[in-house]
């Protein structure tokens, strides 16, 4: 069922203070008589209600924004660790390189590794990564290590067996 | 007598075709993912690159620093271009190759 704006003053009018909805009040007391209600203060109320209703949403649209502020930044940090390659992984990568080669290779190994995982999922691309570290470790080191080493390590091994 | 001429190992073989191939987009990750699509295998980016190194000491390959790019974490590509003694190697290799297989029947393509 619907309310009546009349119904609604009438219920604004209950609330104040000085009448209680009658519309009549003894401003100086019951003795010096009776005298129409302007509902000043019903009036000061109401809008002192209404300024604490604003700050209220204020303050809820503020929450409201530090929470969309604060869920952008957790999947925007999310998401680039995602494309990021393990930490562990470069590492071990860096390791087994020398100087110059610590620039391209690590570079082109994350260019891949944001491909594949967009592609195939981060979990699968970290395994690739992994993998890649590995794979190259034996020619690394192979290259690395000049023939005058290899000879020294087969002459050694050689005396032994 | 002619000179002697320097014959290419298999993979360093595939490697330089890859670079001709890539010309002007010839870097470590895509050489490396153009490797890996011929041969359907997965290539690891340290064979590639030990081949590529082997390759320039022989002056088979040119290499210079490209330019760094935000999805390689601001590090910059190595790119190669392919020299005229890479291209005489690879004619020769092929050369040796084809005189090999000639006249033998085991469905092989002769150019």
């Amino acid at each position: 069922m619907g309310v009546s704006f009349d119904e609604v003053e009438r219920q604004d009018w209950r609330s104040c203070p000085d009448c209680q909805g009658t519309g009549f009040w003894y401003p100086e007391g019951q003795e010096k008589g009776v005298a129409k209600c302007k509902h000043t203060r019903l009036v000061t109320s109401d809008a002192q209600r209404r300024r604490e209703e604003l700050v209220r949403e204020y303050e809820r649209r503020v929450v409201m924004a530090k929470l969309a502020y604060q869920r952008h930044a957790f999947t925007r940090k999310s998401q680039k660790k995602a494309s990021m390659p393990p930490p562990f992984g470069v590492r071990a990568l860096l390791l087994i390189l020398n100087k110059d080669e610590r620039i391209n290779i690590p570079g082109d190994l994350e260019e891949e590794f944001a491909e594949i995982a967009t592609k195939h999922g981060a979990r699968f691309a970290k395994v690739w990564y992994y993998k890649q570290v590995a794979g190259s470790a034996w020619p690394m080191i192979r290259k690395g290590v000049r023939w005058g080493v290899w000879a020294w390590i087969g002459e050694w091994l050689r005396q032994r067996i | 007598m002619s000179e002697p001429k320097d014959y290419l190992g298999h993979f360093e073989e595939i490697v330089l075709l890859a670079v001709m191939r890539l010309a002007e987009n010839a870097y470590g990750a895509k050489i490396r993912q153009t490797v890996a699509e011929a041969t359907e295998r997965d290539v690891s980016i340290g064979a590639v690159y030990a081949t590529l190194d082997r390759l320039e000491r022989k002056g088979y390959l040119k290499s210079w620093q490209g330019e760094a790019t935000p999805e390689r974490g601001g590090r910059a590509k190595r790119y190669f271009r392919v020299e005229g003694a890479g291209v005489q190697a690879l004619n020769d290799t092929n050369g040796a190759r084809n005189r090999l297989a000639q006249g033998l029947d085991f469905g092989l393509d002769v150019a």
